[in-house]
C-alpha cells in the first residue's frame, strides 16, 4: 500500500512538472514593437513609420543644448552675430565657437548621428514600401517623401561638416549611402562636395513630381520639397533654379499679418508655415524645450539675448518685428535686449517652425538680385515687407551688391531664431565673422575659410570607418 | 592598614609555595586513541598553563605533571577531553569524533549539499558566524574579501547593492553579475530584501565543476545563500534576540574646496587671463575683469558692487556678507538601528525557523532613509519515513526615501555640493546680506534664477519639497517535497515563486516662475514595476557505497524558469496643492506608459561523482539549456565539466604529524552566458511610441541576428587544499584560467550608417541599431590563496587569523574591430579595463597652457618621437599601462578570544588598480564661473617660469579637464572593514539568569581607511574605476546585544 502511494505520488509529480519545452519557450513575444511585415502591409502602418521618422527628427537628443532637430538651427544662430549667450549657460559653447574645435564635442557627434540616423530610417522604409503590396501610386508618394527627407538630412550635414561651397566643390564632402544598416553596409568615405550636392539635388528633383500637398504639416509636403530645393540651389549659387522653386514653394501659403506675427510663433496652425514639428503637453521636452532658452517671459533657461548691434538694424518704427525686440532695462551692454518673437505656451507645448513662406520670398529676391533682375527682386521683397511694416517702400538699392546686402540683412531680421541664417549665410557666402565691441561678452573673429567654420568629423566615425582616417579630418 | 594587608599576602604566598613544594612533579605516560586506533598529533595541555606536548605516531605521550593538574586533550574534529592527574602514572584517553570538523562541514553546492572534503571544485564558504558583527544592509556586502570575489561597495545609500565580480569580468557586453541562488532557486528580487540574520552560510562557486550545473547562468560564478533551517532541539525551542544601535557618516573625507573669497579672486584671474589672450593690454584686462567678475558670477556676496580691485584682490572696504557651506547643508548625521527575533527549534520529525526583523538605516546624503520589515518561516517535516515536506517563505517590505545619489542629474545632492560654490546663497538675501523675509517673517529659498548652472533650483527646497518615496515588497514562497525510494535514491521537487513589487512615488514641486506657472508645472509620477518569477526544479539523486570503498553519487534534474517584468507608470501635471500628489488631483494627465518583458529558460542536467576510499575523486556534470531569447535553431546549449581530486595525504602521508590534509584537485568545463538586455535577438523590431500629437509612430529599434547563440566560458581550475599542525593551519591555493569564446558583442558600426538609431530614450538608455553577434574571445587568469590559522589555542585564550589574496589578469584575445569606449579601448591582446587616453605633459612654464603629448610622424607615417602640444584634439591617445583592475586584493582578519571577551579585526585591501577621477577633474576646471572648485586650483600658473601642474585660470575652454592621464589616480587602499569588541557572559552567570547566551558588543565598520591618493574622496568607486559623484561608503559605529534563551 505504502509503495503504491509512493509511486503514484512520484508519477504525479513527474507528469505535473514536465511540459513541452518548445511551447514553453515560444510563449514570450515582443510587446512593444511590430515586425516589418506588419508595418508595411497597410497605409496606416507606413504612416506610422513616417511619423516615427519625424519624431526622431523632432526629439533626437544628447543634452539640453542638443535637444531635437531645432537645436541644429538654434546652435548655428548663436554662432552668428545677432543672438548671444552672454552668461555661463547652455549654448555658450556654440556662441563662443568652442563646438567646432573638438572631434569629441557633443554637438559634432549629435548632429552627425541625428541626420545619419534619420537618413538610414528613410532608406529602410523605402525598401520596406517598395517590396510591399500597397497600390503603386501610394508607394510612389511614400517613397518620394522618404527620399526628400533623406536629401534634407544630407543637406544639413554638408552645411555643418564641409567647407563653404564657394571654396570649391571638389573639397571633401560627407559619406553618402544607398544601402541600410540591416544589410551590414560598409561605411563610405567623404567623397566631394559636388557629389553630395549632386545626390541631394537629383534625389529632390526626382521626388517632387510624385509628392502631394495633402499631408499633415509635420510631414514633408510637396511645397516643403520645393522649398528645400530652393534652399539648396541658393546654397550652390544656382540662382535661376533657386528663384523658380522658391516661387513654386510659396504658392498656397498666406504671409502672416502683423497681429499673427506677434502671437508667439508657437502654433502649427499658421497659414504661412509650410513645415513644422509640433508638440502636445505630454510630448514636450520640459526644461530643454526651445522656448525655455529664448523666451524670457517663461520659466526656463532664459539665456539667449539679442545683440544691441542687431537691434539697431531695425530702423523703421512701424516694423512689427522691431516691437518684438524689447529692452531688458539692464545697464549691462551685453544683456540689453531680448526677443518676444517666440512665446512659450502655458502647457509648454509650443510647436516649432522649420520652413515658412517668408523664407521663399527672401530666396526668390536674393536669387533675382544675383541674376541682376533688380526690379523683380525689389518687388518680391516688398511683397514680404508690406506684411511686416505698414510704411514699407520699394528698396532704393542702386547696385546688385547693395541690394543683395540689404536682402541678407532682411533675412536676418525676418528669420532670426529659426534657421540659423546669421551663421549659415556668412558661411555660404564665404565671409569672415567679426563679432566684437561692447555689445558682446564673447568676441569672436575668424576669417573666411578658417578651419573653425567646419564641425569636426566625430572621433567615433574616424575610429570605425575604414574609409575615413585622421587625415580626412577637417 | 596597608601594612597589615601586605603581611597577610606574604603569609599566603608562603603557604602556597609550601604547598607547591609538597606537590611533587612526576612523569606520566599514556596512549590517546579513537575508535579507529591511536591518534597522533593530539595536543595535551595542563589547564591554566601553556605547558604541554603532543602524541607521537603511535598515539603515545609522556609529560611531567603534578597530582591535581587537569590535563586537557584537544584534536581538531574531536571533542575536548579533560582528565585530572591522580595517583596513577598512566592516563589513556579515548577521544570521540565531533561532527563540526572542517572537512565534515556540509556546504551548499549546485542542487545539493556536500561535505567539504568531497568537493573537488573551487568553492569558498563564508558562514554567518565568520561575518559576525558587520553591519550590512544588503547581504552580499558580507562577502567582501572572499578569495576570488571582487567587490565594490560604492554607495552610501543603505539598500544599495554592491557590485560583485567572481574571478574577473567574464563578458564584454553580456551581464557580468554572478548568479544568486537563495535556498536552491534563482533569486530575481532585490538583494536588499534578504535579512542578514536569516542567512546561515554563503557558498561562492567559482570553477566549472562547481558551476556547471548552472549551465547558462553560471558563467560569472554563483553565490548560494542558504537561510537557517529549524533544528532538532527535542521539544523546547530557542529564542534569539539581536539588536543594535549606531551612528553612520561618510567613511572618508570629502574634497577640500575654495572659500567664497577665493572663488571670487580666482574668477577675477580667469577673466583677466581671458582678456589678455584676446589681446587686451594688462591694465585694460584688469579693469574689464574687475568690472565684469560679479556679473559673470551672477551673484555678489560682498557689501559693495565691485569688490575686486585691479590687482585681483578684495578691496579693504568690501565685507563678505555670507558664505554657504553646501556640504553641511546637504548631508546629515545618520543613525542605524535594527532588531530581530528568531524562534527556532523542533523535534525529530519537524523543525522550524521563524524570524522577524526591523531595520532603520540612514545614509549621509540629506534625507536619505531606508526602513525594512522582514518576516520569514522555514519549516520542514518528515511526514512519513519516505516523504518529507518543507517550505520556506518570506516577506519583506522596505520603504526608502532615496534622493538621487550618483550621476550628473540635478537631484543628486552630492553633485550639487561639487558644482555650486559657497558664494551662492541658500536663502534670498538683500544687497546688505540680510534675509528677505516673506509675509510671515520666514526666510525664503533662493532659486538662482540668474545662474546658468543648476539654475532655477534650490537643493533644500527640492529635497524636502519634491517627494521621492520608494517601496519595495518582496514575497517569496518556496515549498518542496522529497520522496525517498530507499536509502539510496530520492526525488525532490521544488517550486519557487517570487513576486517583487517596486513602487515609486515622485512628486516634482515646481518652485520657479509665476504662481500659475508653479501650479501648472508641478507633476506627480507613479511607477509600479512588478517582477514575477517562478521556478520549478525536479531532481533525482542517488548515493551508494560499494565494498566500503567505492562511493557513487548521481544526480538528474530538470528545471523551468519564467521571469516576467511589467512596468506601469503614469504622470499628471497641474497641482494646486503640493502635498496631495495622487494622480486624480492633477489637472492634466501627460503620460501613461507600460511595458512587459518576459523570458524563459528550460533545462536538463545531470551529475556523477565517484570516489575510491576518499582518496581518489572523479566528477562530471552536464547541462542542456534553452533560452527564449535566441532563435529556435540556436536555443539549446550544452555545457559540461570534468574534475578529479587526489588526497595526497591519504596516499602518502597518513599519520604524519605535520600534515593533516593535502588534496590536489583539477577541473575543466564549459558554462554559458545569455544575459544581454535584448529580449528577442532573432527579430527585427520597429518600436512603438514615437508619436507626433495624436499620430502613432514607429521606428526601427532592433536588428535581428537569428544566428546568435550562447557565449561559452571555458574554465580551468587547479587547486590544492591543505591543513597542517593539527589542522591549526589550513587553507587552499588555486590557479584558474577562464577563456570565453563566442563573446556576446553588440556590434555598432560607424554612426554614418545610421547606427545610433532612435538615440537615447527617457531613461538615457541607448537605442542604437547594432547587431548582437558572437565574436571575440577573452581570458581571465589568476591565483587565489587563502590560509586560516589557529595561532594560539588553550583553555583561556584563543587567537585565530585568516588571510586571503586574489589576482586577476584580463585579456581580450580576439575582437571583431577595435572599439573605443570612452576611457577604454577594446583591442585584441589588451586588458579590457586598461585606460586609453591622451597623456598629460604638464603645464607650459612660459604660457601657462596645459599640454599633452603628440606623436611626431615622418612622411612615411612612422612615429619618430613625441612632442608636446596645447591643442588637445591633436594630442595622441595612448595605452596607459594602467588598469582599473587591481594587481591583487584580499582580506586579512584576526580574532582574539579571552575569557569571554572577543576582539575581531577585518581588513580589506586592494593594490595596483587605477581610478579615473572625473569628480576631481570637474573641481579643477570651472566650466562655468562660480562653480565649486578644489583648493588645489590655488596652485595655478601665475607668471612665466612657474612650474606647476595646474594651468593658468581662464574662462576659455582649454580642455584641462578633458580626458587625460592628469586625472588617472592610484586606487590602492587598505580599509578596516570591521573592528568589533564583544563580551560573552560566562556559563555561571548564564546558568544563574537561565539564559543560553548573552553577548554585548561594540562594532565599528569602515572606521579607518588608508588610500594612496590624496585627491580622491573614497577609493571604492566602481568596477571600471570611473567616479560619478557618488555618496560613498558609510562608516558605522554601533552597540549591540545578542541574547539567546
Amino acid at each position: 500500500m505504502k509503495n503504491i502511494l509512493k509511486y503514484t505520488l512520484i508519477g504525479a509529480l513527474l507528469i505535473g512538472f514536465t511540459s513541452c519545452s518548445n511551447e514553453f519557450l515560444d510563449e514570450p513575444v515582443p510587446t512593444g514593437s511590430v515586425s516589418d511585415k506588419v508595418t508595411y502591409t497597410t497605409e496606416s502602418g507606413v504612416d506610422a513609420a513616417l511619423t516615427g521618422m519625424f519624431a526622431v527628427l523632432r526629439d533626437y537628443r544628447a543634452s539640453h543644448d542638443t535637444w531635437g532637430g531645432k537645436a541644429y538651427y538654434l546652435g548655428a544662430d548663436v554662432m552668428g552675430t545677432d543672438l548671444m549667450v552672454p552668461g555661463f549657460n547652455w549654448y555658450i559653447f556654440e556662441h563662443r565657437w568652442d563646438v567646432t574645435e573638438n572631434s569629441n564635442g557633443r554637438r559634432a557627434n549629435w548632429a552627425w548621428e541625428l541626420f545619419y540616423s534619420v537618413a538610414n530610417i528613410s532608406r529602410t522604409h523605402v525598401i520596406g514600401v517598395t517590396s510591399s503590396t500597397l497600390p503603386e501610386d501610394k508607394k510612389k508618394a511614400y517613397i518620394s517623401e522618404l527620399k526628400a527627407v533623406e536629401a534634407y538630412c544630407y543637406f544639413n550635414l554638408v552645411r555643418y561638416y564641409s567647407g563653404s561651397y564657394l571654396l570649391g566643390d571638389s573639397k571633401p564632402g560627407i559619406p553618402l549611402y544607398t544601402a541600410t544598416i540591416n544589410s551590414d553596409v560598409k561605411p563610405t568615405g567623404r567623397g566631394t562636395i559636388k557629389e553630395t550636392y549632386d545626390r541631394i539635388i537629383t534625389q529632390l528633383e526626382e521626388a517632387v513630381p510624385n509628392m502631394s500637398n495633402s499631408l499633415s504639416k509635420y510631414r514633408f509636403n510637396k511645397s516643403v520639397a520645393e522649398g528645400l530645393l530652393a534652399r539648396v540651389y541658393l546654397e550652390v549659387g544656382n540662382w535661376a533654379k533657386a528663384a523658380e522653386y522658391a516661387a513654386k514653394a510659396k504658392r498656397g501659403y498666406t504671409l502672416m499679418d502683423t497681429k499673427t506675427y506677434t502671437q508667439g510663433f508657437n502654433t502649427i496652425n499658421n497659414d504661412e508655415w509650410m513645415w513644422a514639428l509640433p508638440f502636445n503637453a505630454s510630448q514636450q521636452p520640459g526644461a530643454p524645450r526651445f522656448f525655455s532658452f529664448i523666451d524670457h517671459n517663461t520659466s526656463g533657461y532664459n539665456d539667449i539675448y539679442v545683440s544691441k548691434d542687431f537691434q539697431a538694424l531695425f530702423t523703421s518704427d512701424t516694423d512689427i518685428r522691431k516691437s518684438l525686440i524689447v529692452s531688458t532695462g539692464s545697464t549691462n551692454s551685453t544683456t540689453s535686449f531680448v526677443t518676444e518673437k517666440f512665446r512659450d505656451l502655458a502647457d509648454r507645448s509650443g510647436d516649432l517652425v522649420f520652413m515658412r513662406a517668408s523664407e521663399m520670398y527672401l530666396i526668390e529676391a536674393e536669387a533675382k538680385a544675383e541674376m541682376n533682375d533688380l526690379p523683380g527682386a525689389k518687388n518680391v521683397l516688398l511683397e514680404l515687407l508690406k506684411s511686416r511694416d505698414t510704411a514699407a517702400a520699394l528698396s532704393s538699392a542702386a547696385t546688385k551688391e547693395a541690394l543683395v546686402d540689404e536682402i541678407l540683412i532682411e533675412r536676418r531680421k525676418e528669420l532670426y531664431g529659426e534657421l540659423g541664417v546669421s551663421w549659415f549665410d556668412l558661411k555660404r557666402r564665404n565671409q569672415a565673422i567679426s563679432r566684437k565691441g561692447e555689445a558682446h561678452r564673447w568676441p569672436v573673429e575668424f576669417e573666411a575659410g578658417n578651419a573653425r567654420w567646419n564641425f569636426k568629423i566625430p572621433q567615433a566615425e574616424i575610429d570605425k570607418n575604414p574609409n575615413i582616417s585622421e587625415a580626412d579630418q577637417n | 592598614m596597608n601594612l597589615h594587608l601586605k603581611n597577610v599576602i606574604c603569609v599566603l604566598f608562603f603557604f602556597s609555595f609550601m604547598l607547591n613544594i609538597n606537590a611533587q612533579e612526576k612523569k606520566i605516560i599514556g596512549v590517546v586513541s579513537d575508535s579507529a586506533g591511536p591518534l597522533p598529533g593530539v595536543s595535551i595541555v595542563i589547564k591554566g598553563t601553556v605547558k604541554g606536548t603532543e602524541t607521537d605516531f603511535d598515539g603515545n605521550y609522556t609529560m611531567n605533571v603534578k597530582t591535581g593538574d587537569v590535563l586537557v586533550y584537544m584534536f581538531l574534529g574531536y571533542a575536548k577531553v579533560e582528565k585530572v592527574v591522580g595517583e596513577s602514572s598512566t592516563i589513556n584517553v579515548a577521544m570521540k569524533e565531533d561532527a563540526n570538523i572542517l572537512d565534515e562541514v556540509v556546504v551548499s553546492v549546485a542542487y545539493a549539499a556536500k561535505k567539504k572534503k568531497d568537493i573537488i571544485g573551487a568553492v569558498s564558504v563564508v558562514s554567518a558566524k565568520e561575518v559576525g558583527d558587520l553591519k550590512v544592509t544588503t547581504v552580499t556586502e558580507a562577502l567582501q574579501g572572499t578569495s576570488g570575489l571582487s567587490m565594490v561597495n560604492a554607495s552610501g545609500q543603505p539598500g544599495a547593492s554592491p557590485t560583485i565580480r567572481i574571478r574577473g569580468v567574464g563578458s564584454l557586453q553580456g551581464n557580468v553579475d554572478p548568479l544568486i541562488i537563495v535556498d536552491g532557486a534563482q533569486f530575481a528580487g532585490n538583494l536588499n530584501s534578504i535579512n542578514f540574520n536569516d542567512v546561515e552560510s554563503y557558498s561562492v562557486l567559482k570553477d566549472a565543476d562547481a558551476v556547471s550545473l548552472y549551465g547558462n547562468r553560471g558563467a560569472n560564478g554563483v553565490i548560494i545563500i542558504k537561510t537557517k533551517s529549524g533544528v532538532n532541539t527535542n521539544g523546547e525551542g530557542i529564542i534569539e534576540i539581536n539588536t543594535s544601535y549606531g551612528f553612520s557618516d561618510k567613511a572618508t573625507d570629502d574634497y577640500s574646496y575654495l572659500s567664497a573669497e577665493q572663488i571670487v579672486t580666482t574668477s577675477w584671474q580667469a577673466i583677466r587671463n581671458e582678456r589678455l589672450d584676446q589681446g587686451d593690454a594688462a591694465e585694460q584686462a584688469a579693469i574689464f575683469a574687475s568690472s565684469n567678475v560679479m556679473t559673470d558670477l551672477a551673484v555678489n556676496p560682498y557689501s559693495i558692487n565691485e569688490p575686486v580691485d585691479t590687482n585681483g584682490k578684495i578691496k579693504s572696504n568690501a565685507r563678505l556678507l555670507y558664505e554657504t557651506n553646501y556640504y553641511d547643508i546637504l548631508t546629515q548625521k545618520a543613525t542605524r538601528q535594527d532588531v530581530s527575533l528568531v524562534l527556532r527549534g523542533g523535534n525529530e520529525k519537524t523543525r522550524y525557523f521563524v524570524s522577524g526583523a526591523f531595520l532603520d538605516s540612514e545614509g549621509f546624503s540629506l534625507n536619505s532613509k531606508f526602513r525594512r520589515y522582514n518576516g520569514r518561516v522555514n519549516l520542514s517535516s518528515d511526514v512519513k519515513s519516505w516523504l518529507s515536506v518543507g517550505a520556506n517563505a518570506f516577506v519583506t517590505i522596505s520603504e526608502s526615501n532615496v534622493p538621487t545619489q550618483s550621476g550628473s542629474t540635478y537631484a543628486n545632492n552630492i553633485q550639487y555640493v561639487r558644482s555650486v560654490s559657497s558664494i551662492y546663497p541658500l536663502y534670498k538675501r538683500n544687497a546688505d546680506g540680510s534675509f528677505i523675509s516673506d509675509n510671515n517673517g520666514n526666510k525664503q529659498y533662493d532659486f538662482a534664477e540668474q545662474r546658468g548652472f543648476f539654475g532655477n533650483y534650490n537643493p533644500l527646497a527640492e529635497t524636502y519639497g519634491s517627494v521621492k518615496l520608494y517601496e519595495r515588497n518582496t514575497f517569496n514562497f518556496s515549498p518542496y517535497l522529497t520522496v525517498k525510494f530507499n536509502d539510496k535514491i530520492n526525488l525532490k521537487s521544488q517550486f519557487n515563486y517570487t513576486n517583487y513589487l517596486y513602487e515609486g512615488n515622485l512628486f516634482n514641486n515646481h518652485f520657479v516662475g509665476t504662481p500659475k506657472e508653479q501650479v501648472d508645472n508641478r507633476y506627480s509620477t507613479k511607477e509600479r514595476n512588478t517582477t514575477k518569477t517562478w521556478n520549478v526544479i525536479n531532481t533525482l539523486s542517488y548515493k551508494n557505497t560499494f565494498d566500503e570503498k567505492h562511493t557513487l553519487t548521481g544526480l538528474l534534474g530538470q528545471e523551468m524558469y519564467d521571469n516576467t517584468y511589467n512596468r506601469v507608470s503614469a504622470t499628471s501635471t497641474g497641482y494646486a496643492f503640493a502635498n496631495l500628489p495622487e494622480l486624480d488631483n492633477g489637472v492634466l494627465p501627460t503620460g501613461a506608459s507600460s511595458i512587459t518583458e518576459k523570458n524563459r529558460l528550460y533545462s536538463f542536467f545531470g551529475r556523477l561523482d565517484y570516489n575510491f576510499d576518499e582518496k581518489y575523486y572523479f566528477g562530471t556534470g552536464v547541462r542542456r539549456d534553452a533560452s527564449s531569447i535566441f532563435a529556435k535553431e540556436n536555443r539549446w546549449g550544452t555545457f559540461w565539466s570534468v574534475a578529479a581530486g587526489w588526497s595526497i595525504y591519504d596516499e602518502f602521508l597518513k599519520g604524519n604529524g605535520l600534515v593533516n590534509s593535502l588534496k590536489l584537485r583539477a577541473s575543466y568545463g564549459t558554462v554559458g552566458n545569455q544575459n544581454i538586455n535584448q529580449q528577442f535577438t532573432f527579430l527585427d523590431q520597429n518600436g512603438l511610441g514615437f508619436n507626433i500629437l495624436a499620430n502613432p509612430g514607429l521606428v526601427p529599434t532592433a536588428i535581428a541576428n537569428p544566428d546568435l547563440k550562447w557565449e561559452t566560458h571555458n574554465k580551468l581550475n587547479i587547486g590544492v587544499d591543505f591543513a597542517f599542525f593539527n589542522s591549526k593551519v589550513y587553507g587552499s591555493l588555486e590557479y584558474y584560467d577562464n577563456r570565453v569564446t563566442d563573446l556576446l558583442y553588440f556590434d555598432v558600426p560607424a554612426p554614418s550608417t545610421g547606427s545610433e538609431g532612435a538615440g537615447i530614450d527617457g531613461n538615457n538608455e541607448s537605442r542604437a541599431l547594432g547587431k548582437w553577434r558572437n565574436f571575440g574571445e577573452m581570458s581571465n587568469k589568476g591565483f587565489e590563496f587563502n590560509v586560516n590559522s589557529v595561532n594560539v589555542e588553550n583553555d583561556k585564550f584563543r587567537w585565530t587569523s585568516s588571510f586571503a589574496i586574489s589576482t586577476n589578469q584580463n585579456r581580450i584575445e580576439d575582437i571583431k574591430q577595435i572599439e573605443n569606449r570612452g576611457s577604454f579601448r577594446w583591442e585584441a591582446g589588451r586588458d579590457r579595463y586598461e585606460f586609453y587616453m591622451r597623456e598629460w605633459a604638464g603645464v607650459n612654464p612660459t604660457t601657462g597652457a596645459p599640454e599633452w603629448y603628440k606623436d611626431v610622424v615622418d612622411t612615411s607615417g612612422k612615429v619618430t618621437g613625441r612632442e608636446k602640444t596645447s591643442t588637445y584634439s591633436e594630442a595622441t591617445r595612448y595605452y596607459t599601462g594602467k588598469s582599473a583592475l587591481p594587481d591583487f586584493e584580499g582580506r586579512l582578519g584576526t580574532k582574539f578570544e579571552y575569557n569571554g571577551i572577543d576582539l575581531t579585526l577585518n581588513f580589506n585591501y586592494k593594490f595596483g588598480n587605477y581610478i579615473y577621477n572625473t569628480d576631481f577633474s570637474s573641481l579643477m576646471k570651472a566650466r562655468n564661473l562660480g562653480e565649486q572648485s578644489s583648493s588645489e586650483t590655488l596652485k595655478a600658473w601665475q607668471k612665466e617660469g612657474d612650474i606647476t601642474d595646474v594651468p593658468k585660470l581662464t574662462t576659455e575652454a582649454d580642455d584641462f579637464n578633458s580626458r587625460s592621464t592628469r586625472w588617472l589616480q592610484r586606487g590602492d587602499f587598505i580599509r578596516l572593514k570591521n573592528i568589533s569588541l564583544g563580551y560573552n557572559l560566562n556559563q555561571e552567570m548564564l546558568d544563574k539568569l537561565k539564559i543560553r547566551k548573552l553577548r554585548v558588543y561594540l562594532s565599528a565598520d569602515n572606521y579607518w581607511t588608508w588610500k594612496r591618493e590624496n585627491n580622491l574622496d573614497d577609493p571604492e568607486q566602481a568596477f571600471n574605476g570611473i567616479t560619478d559623484n557618488r555618496s560613498t561608503v558609510l562608516k558605522t559605529l554601533s552597540l549591540g546585544v545578542n541574547i539567546s534563551l
